[in-house]
């Protein structure tokens, strides 16, 4: 048998056959293809780019607008204690003292029943003296650091509000001071000159009271999310599908596409409504249908369907979301935005079905089952071309599956959202988000396609 | 001349790849048109071989390097991973390890073959007998590189290799019938 082999070998060592200029052509398609490959690389890479860049400088931006407005909002603290319960407590204390000094009406009888209150009311707000200067203390040493480096300028001016206060002062003599300069002080002058206050204001009745204001005061500064901007970073992974009332050739055709995307999401609440996302995932558009494609209906495949057609990608969402109703546990919002999606690789599985009346073969044909293909369908996507491979489905249809480069760089949806937000933990809470969302770039080749999706993902908060 | 060529087709000039592409495409195809069930499929091996050579052709070394060797190697891989493709996708159960006997003396009947007979029965050949046949016949490969290619064992290579004769004497048989009928006629 060796001797057949040797045969074989030197026969086939001299063939060859004669130079087809129909292959070059399709070489030359994989080689233009080659060329239009490498833009897709690059704004893919782009895109993931922007993306992590847009998460980035909404990290700090949002950090650093935290860190402005913690001191704006000591002005709004100052301006709600001014305004709360317990600085009335000061002005009813004041009025309440002013009415009993009146009442007396003589200096003699003014000094006893000052005298009354303050024995009085000394023992039970001794205590709590104490514990103030304890907390303003303790308050005044650990923003130190922060307060200096951030008011260093003002905090020269708390010192000269301290000053201003005379020895053995009355409250109205402190409240108009707190009245003159409160808008402009801000927490260490408060505490400064609250200090002051209590080392001048000797054994009276307004002692106490300021010391209730101040440490009302430091309770509310304690709480530090109240001067933090909210701020989110959320992982998400969503799997969605959809309805589709997808529009070809003016009918509208009904069918079931899934829709599964996955990856990070980040947000930043801009006050307590409003806020802004964007992130980065991996979207799968897989649409399964039925319909009749100009694309496909060449006479040499008559039988064949389109039966399933997926777009591989990464998406960048970029939208705005809405508090509608906040309670401790339970929110919910709404979502605007658009999912910008660059398409990876597209994925189209024809069917060939079992055709009863053989269709008409054109020259290079291929024989696949009981149906005659003709290479012309190759060749509608050869220019995108992947790679190709056949399956069998069953023993009258027969599928053949294209992976492409999808024909269009970049598409679009938007999206419109109604989330519920719930808390799990502190830090963590679900979402359920159904949404509206409409192809309104390249959806998919002809088709214009909307429905509505139903996604869910976790949300950590930082 | 060669040279020229291949510089031109690193730096990606159409005309350079083409000039390249015409000069070895009869013997390339003939290589891929044995590893393939027909000549369409052929050509689309000789296509990817040919997209990988253009690929790589920035790092051979054209002073010290075998390009027809080099060539020959990338189209031989290209249609092995083809194969390793096409059994991925259909699941191709023509793997047989039962040893059967079949006529050797056909040595005379094989040399009244024309090259393109040849070839078409080789196409003829199910995907896994032909494979192997190549591998074993004209790259001159031993069972057990074969079988570490393919993944299979050297008892398979073995089988697969003797069946693929088996089948191209039959193959052959029938063609000769064929052509006596037509001859009686």
């Amino acid at each position: 048998m060796r001797s057949e082999e040797e045969i074989i070998k030197s026969k086939l060592s001299t063939y060859k056959p004669a130079f087809n200029e129909g292959d070059w052509q399709a070489m030359e398609k994989m080689l233009d293809n080659k060329k239009d490959k490498k833009p897709i690389f690059i704004w893919w890479k782009y895109g993931l780019a922007i993306g992590i860049i847009s998460l980035f400088a909404m990290g700090v931006g949002a950090y650093m607008y935290a860190n402005k407005t913690k001191n704006t909002n000591t002005l709004t603290q100052v301006d709600a204690i001014n305004n709360s319960s317990v600085n009335n407590n000061i002005n009813n204390k004041v009025n309440n003292t002013s009415s009993t000094i009146q009442s007396t009406n003589s200096e003699a009888s003014m000094k006893v029943a000052t005298n009354d209150i303050v024995q009085n009311k000394s023992k039970t707000l001794s205590n709590k003296e104490t514990n103030t200067k304890n907390s303003v203390n303790n308050i005044s040493a650990s923003n130190k650091s922060t307060s200096n480096s951030l008011f260093s300028n003002k905090g020269n001016s708390s010192r000269n509000i301290s000053t201003q206060i005379p020895t053995n002062t009355t409250i109205n003599t402190l409240e108009n001071i707190v009245q003159d300069n409160i808008r402009s002080m801000q927490r260490n002058e408060f505490i400064s000159f609250a200090m002051s206050s209590i080392d001048k204001i000797n054994q009276s009745t307004e002692e106490r009271t300021v010391c209730n204001t101040i440490t009302d005061f430091a309770n509310v500064k304690d709480k530090k999310h109240i001067s933090k901007i909210p701020l989110e970073f959320s992982l998400t992974a969503q799997a969605s599908g959809v309805i589709n009332l997808a529009l070809y050739q003016n009918k509208v055709n009904l069918y079931i596409d899934q829709l599964s995307d996955a990856g990070v999401l980040g947000q930043v609440m801009i006050g307590k409504r409003f806020g802004l996302y964007t992130g980065i995932s991996y979207v799968d558009r897989l649409s399964k249908r039925n319909v009749d494609s100009s694309l496909y209906n060449d006479v040499s495949y008559t039988n064949s369907v389109v039966k399933k057609d997926k777009i591989e990608g990464v998406a960048i969402p970029i939208g705005v979301t809405v508090s509608l109703y906040k309670q401790a546990y339970v929110q919910v919002y709404t979502k605007v935005g658009v999912n910008n999606i660059i398409p990876i690789r597209q994925t189209t599985v024809v069917e060939f079905n079992n055709d009863p009346i053989p269709p008409t073969a054109p020259t290079n044909t291929q024989q696949y089952g009981n149906t005659i293909v003709s290479s012309s369908l190759d060749n509608s996507f050869a220019s995108n071309l992947y790679e190709t491979s056949n399956k069998t489905a069953s023993n009258n249809s027969f599928s053949k599956v294209y992976k492409t480069k999808p024909a269009e760089k970049y598409q679009a949806e938007l999206q419109i959202a109604l989330g519920l937000k719930a808390k799990m933990t502190k830090n963590l809470a679900f979402t359920f988000e159904p949404a509206y969302r409409l192809g309104i770039k390249n959806r998919s080749r002809t088709e214009h396609t909307h429905g509505i999706t139903v996604s869910g993902g976790f949300v950590y908060t930082f | 001349m060669d040279k020229d060529i291949f510089e031109g087709c690193a730096r990606g000039e159409r005309l350079a790849q083409k000039k390249l592409y015409e000069k070895y495409y009869g013997k390339m195809m003939a290589v891929c048109m044995r590893y393939a069930h027909s000549r369409d499929e052929g050509a689309t091996i000789l296509n990817e071989g040919f997209f990988k050579v253009f690929n790589k052709i920035s790092s051979f070394d054209i002073e010290n390097g075998n390009v027809e060797a080099w060539m020959y190697r990338i189209m031989v891989n290209t249609s092995i991973d083809h194969y390793r493709q096409e059994v991925k996708q259909r699941n191709i159960k023509e793997f047989d390890t039962n040893l059967h006997s079949y006529d050797t003396d056909k040595s005379d009947v094989i040399a009244d073959l024309s090259a393109e007979d040849i070839i078409d029965l080789i196409q003829q050949l199910p995907t896994a007998y032909r494979t192997v046949f190549n591998m074993y016949v004209m790259e001159g490969m031993t069972h057990k590189e074969i079988a570490e290619e393919l993944q299979i064992n050297e008892g398979t290579s073995k089988s697969n290799l003797f069946k693929a004769k088996a089948k191209m004497q039959e193959l052959v048989k029938m063609k000769f019938s064929v052509n006596y009928k037509l001859l009686e006629k």
